[in-house]
């Protein structure tokens, strides 16, 4: 990664929706690794991301923050890692029509916490209104046990403004500490 | 809960006039604040007589407007300031008008209500209720539930459980925390054991948020004597109305302990904003003060490098316009 390029990764379990969110707020339509998806018993989806899902945004002046989206499939979860480093932050998108979301967000935390006191991590919680159980207080609690504070909000990444409000709260973590 | 009767008597009214307003009264039965019934004796919570000028010997033409007086302290002195009088809108002009009548009537009602509402918080030694945040603050610790009804619909709040039940839900939440405070009334365990159980209800702490967010920006008294204060947990902005500097607030909050002169000069926050997000983070439960501050004061864990990094977070809010 070039030095003034910086990154923020977007995770969270198959159908989450990182790619969506990367094209959200991408300045280059979001390079996408998408094939037929052949693992069925995870989500139903037609295509789903193998490999990572890159977007960038131009910062002028030849600075750029990189936007990755990680593989959703647990087999792919040795890359997690691999991105998380020197990133700024992380946002973890929570499927919550998921048979067991807590978990996922458990899964993924287990990976990403090491990273909290290098990083930011933001915590979007998606498809609350048609699945609106567990409720954001139970991931909070699910959080607290972890001794982290850290934002979790319902966010449906189809919506600029949702993508906007969990980078805005990723944000405000890193100058909080630098200030 | 039943419906509350209230009495309106005449003084110095002809008969015509009476038997007028009597069936204007049947007539309203069901529409007003309160069931007005007419009454013959005192004691009334609503008194008709005439008042203004007088234009001629008939009883019932002689003044050219009524005045209704009740048992509010501003319009029951004996020499009453008559610009005041004028304030509060208790005239009715002659000839009576049932719709005129009627929204004095409720006026009246609701006037009553609040200045029950007081008495009763007066009683158990409550000197003032501002409204909702003097509820909330008052009953975070106890057991009851209660009941409250505005001028907008019922609530029913748990405060052990951190839940409250709404009559309207799907009205919106400036509307819902805005309406004025009527009554309230503490409920039987049972009861409220009963709808915690059947009833879908939600948390406490959007009910607290928005009376905070939504309130007049005064910083509520728990704030006196610049105690530190820490935000134990985010709020949920996905789901709470919110202005978009409170996400900054409540960075800074959820990262270390403040007093508020000490949060006043880290950022260029607007007093007012700040107060609400304040007021609105304390009633959720998710402000708490704490007795001593932490090692290592007021500032945070600051890199080698904090002014470019902070430089850079601007480019990006600057870019993505946030």
């Amino acid at each position: 990664m070039a030095p003034d390029a910086y990154k923020i990764v977007f995770s969270g379990s198959m159908g989450a929706g990182k790619t969506t969110a990367i094209g959200a707020v991408s300045d280059i339509p979001p390079v996408t690794t998408d094939v037929m998806n052949t693992d069925t018993t995870q989500h139903v989806k037609a295509t789903t991301t193998v490999g990572i899902d890159y977007g960038e945004v131009d910062l002028d002046h030849g600075e750029k923050l990189l936007l990755y989206g990680t593989p959703g499939q647990e087999r792919f979860d040795y890359m997690w890692e691999i991105l998380a480093r020197r990133a700024l932050g992380i946002i973890i998108l929570v499927d919550n029509s998921r048979p067991d979301p807590v978990a996922d967000l458990n899964r993924f935390l287990d990976v990403f916490e090491p990273f909290s006191d290098e990083g930011a991590i933001v915590i979007g919680i998606g498809r609350t209104e048609a699945h609106p159980q567990p409720k954001v207080e139970d991931y909070y609690r699910e959080v607290e046990k972890r001794k982290l504070v850290l934002p979790i909000f319902a966010a449906d990444v189809r919506r600029k403004k949702d993508v906007l409000l969990l980078l805005n709260a990723l944000l405000s973590t890193l100058e909080a500490r630098e200030r | 809960m039943g419906e509350k009767v209230r009495y309106l008597g005449c003084d110095g009214l002809g008969p015509k006039e009476i038997t007028l307003i009597k069936s204007m009264l049947r007539l309203f039965n069901g529409q007003t604040q309160g069931r007005w019934l007419f009454s013959e004796q005192q004691p009334f919570d609503a008194l008709l007589a005439p008042n203004g000028r007088t234009l001629g010997a008939d009883a019932e033409t002689e003044h050219e407007s009524l005045f209704i007086r009740t048992a509010l302290p501003r319009v029951q002195e004996d020499n009453p300031d008559t610009e005041e009088r004028r304030q509060n809108n208790l005239f009715v002009l002659r000839p009576i008008r049932a719709l005129t009548l009627l929204e004095k009537l409720n006026q009246i009602g609701l006037m009553l209500d609040h200045a029950e509402t007081q008495q009763a918080l007066r009683a158990q030694g409550w000197d003032d209720l501002r409204g909702w945040h003097d509820l909330l603050l008052e009953w975070r610790d106890t057991r009851d539930s209660f009941m409250v009804e505005t001028t907008l619909c019922k609530f029913v709040v748990f405060p052990l459980s951190r839940r409250f039940l709404c009559e309207k839900p799907e009205a919106p939440a400036r509307e819902l925390v805005s309406a004025r405070i009527r009554r309230f009334e503490r409920i039987d365990p049972e009861r409220a054991a009963y709808i915690l159980r059947a009833k879908r209800t939600e948390s406490l702490a959007w009910l607290g948020w928005h009376v905070g967010h939504f309130g007049d920006g005064e910083l509520l008294p728990d704030f006196a004597g610049d105690r530190p204060f820490k935000l134990q947990r985010w709020p949920d902005f996905g789901s709470l109305e919110h202005d978009a500097i409170y996400v900054p607030m409540a960075g800074v909050l959820t990262q270390r302990v403040v007093t508020l002169s000490e949060l006043r000069s880290l950022g260029n926050f607007p007093p007012d904003i700040l107060h609400r997000f304040l007021n609105a983070a304390l009633l959720t439960g998710y402000l708490e003060f704490v007795g001593t501050r932490p090692l290592g004061g007021l500032f945070g864990r600051r890199s080698e490098n904090a002014t470019a990094r902070l430089g850079l977070f601007g480019r990006i809010r600057s870019k993505l316009g946030i």
